[in-house]
């Protein structure tokens, strides 16, 4: 009786399993899973991934033990790109100084301890404040920000991408900059801050295109991905348990690999079978979903602000 | 499904041109994360009604297969919008 009872459970699971992805006549000739409806399901359950994923924030413990963190960005690294990219065209090169590094370290800390991401503070501290502090004196100025970024590469080509980062990068009247890499956590998501500093010494006798002494380029900003705490550090340089973005990339990146499956072996099925039907085209569904995949594997993660 | 690829070679030499143009476009405006949130949204507009012209066009068209369209290209977009964010 029990064996009876198992092969008629066994049965029942391959049944719904051949429901879901082979078309047959329980499924009205189209595997379940390219239904409509299964697709809007499918789509809760993607949102409803994020949103859970998303709420891990809220368990800090949970956040730095499972959710960890990996950054490879250093200060040498990201003074070698900036300044490879201002040979290129012919400019001069950055030389770091330590001011400048401190004013630097001191903004990304107050990122961190006021709770925001932008140039300027909840409290109205601009960014030229934070160089001012170390008396530092300045006659141009310039800011760039990133965060979410896992290598140095990736932060430099950001900025490169961006053209009001690309301004600061490259303007030609800059001839220090200041570099702090900090890992923090910042409205409750590990992160790494980068913040870059451009400036050229107030004893340097130059006179920007509109002839005034003194002007403070358009400041800009790009973003970044992951990490734990090292405040001050010159290198934010950990082990990886498992960044929030590659999970998630895995995880949505074997759903669309599912999908693209499942609609290559209703294809085959339902042409080997000559069923007739009326639904959309398999074709065209495996081309969006196979450049859906490979946009994920692709995606580099961090962005610019507006 | 070859037959209706035939009678439509026109359309999907038309789907790829797009589906080329939306990975350039997307890996171009990286890193800006909003314009990549609306290059997905229009790209899964256009895919959709893509679709529903192309289906029209063969008059093998119903309101399954337009529910079909809106509800891969919905999932498509939202693949892409979520990993932005």
């Amino acid at each position: 009786m029990a064996k009876i009872r198992k092969s008629k459970s066994k049965r029942n699971f391959w049944f719904k399993l051949s429901h879901f992805f082979r078309p047959q006549a329980s499924n009205r000739y189209r595997s379940k899973l390219l239904h409509p409806q299964s697709m809007l399901v499918t789509s809760f359950i993607l949102l409803a991934f994020f949103a859970l994923f998303n709420a891990v924030r809220f368990f800090p413990n949970l956040t730095d033990k499972v959710l960890g963190f990996s950054s490879n960005i250093s200060t040498s690294d990201l003074l070698d790109k900036t300044n490879q990219e201002r040979q290129r065209l012919g400019l001069s090169k950055l030389v770091l100084n330590e001011e400048l590094n401190q004013a630097a370290l001191a903004k990304a800390q107050d990122m961190f301890n006021d709770q925001y991401w932008a140039h300027v503070a909840p409290d109205g501290k601009q960014a030229w404040d934070f160089i001012k502090e170390t008396d530092y004196s300045y006659k141009y100025a310039g800011e760039n920000l990133a965060r979410d970024f896992n290598t140095s590469d990736e932060v430099v080509e950001a900025w490169i991408a961006s053209p009001s980062h690309y301004e600061n990068l490259t303007n030609k009247d800059f001839t220090q900059m200041g570099l702090a890499i900090v890992n923090g956590n910042l409205k409750g998501f590990n992160t790494t801050l980068v913040v870059q500093l451009f400036a050229v010494p107030s004893s340097v006798a130059m006179k920007d295109q509109a002839g005034s002494d003194f002007y403070l380029p358009k400041a800009a900003e790009a973003t970044f991905h992951e990490n734990e705490l090292v405040a001050g550090e010159k290198t934010a340089n950990k082990e990886i348990v498992f960044s929030s973005l590659n999970f998630t990339k895995t995880f949505f990146l074997l759903v669309v690999l599912l999908i693209i499956l499942t609609l290559i072996y209703d294809a085959l099925i339902a042409s080997s079978r000559k069923y007739q039907r009326l639904v959309g085209q398999n074709f065209a569904h495996v081309a969006l979903f196979v450049t859906v995949a490979f946009l994920l594997v692709l995606f580099k993660g961090g962005s610019v602000l507006p | 499904m070859k037959s209706f690829l035939k009678k439509n070679q026109i359309a999907y030499l038309f789907l790829m041109i797009l589906l080329v143009a939306f990975i350039y476009l997307f890996m171009r405006a990286w890193p800006n994360g909003q314009m990549q949130r609306y290059i997905a949204i229009a790209f899964g507009v256009i895919y959709f009604f893509w679709g529903v012209i192309t289906h029209t066009k063969s008059k093998r068209i119903n309101s399954e297969i337009v529910f079909e369209y809106l509800s891969v290209s919905m999932l498509a977009i939202l693949v892409i919008v979520l990993i932005t964010l």
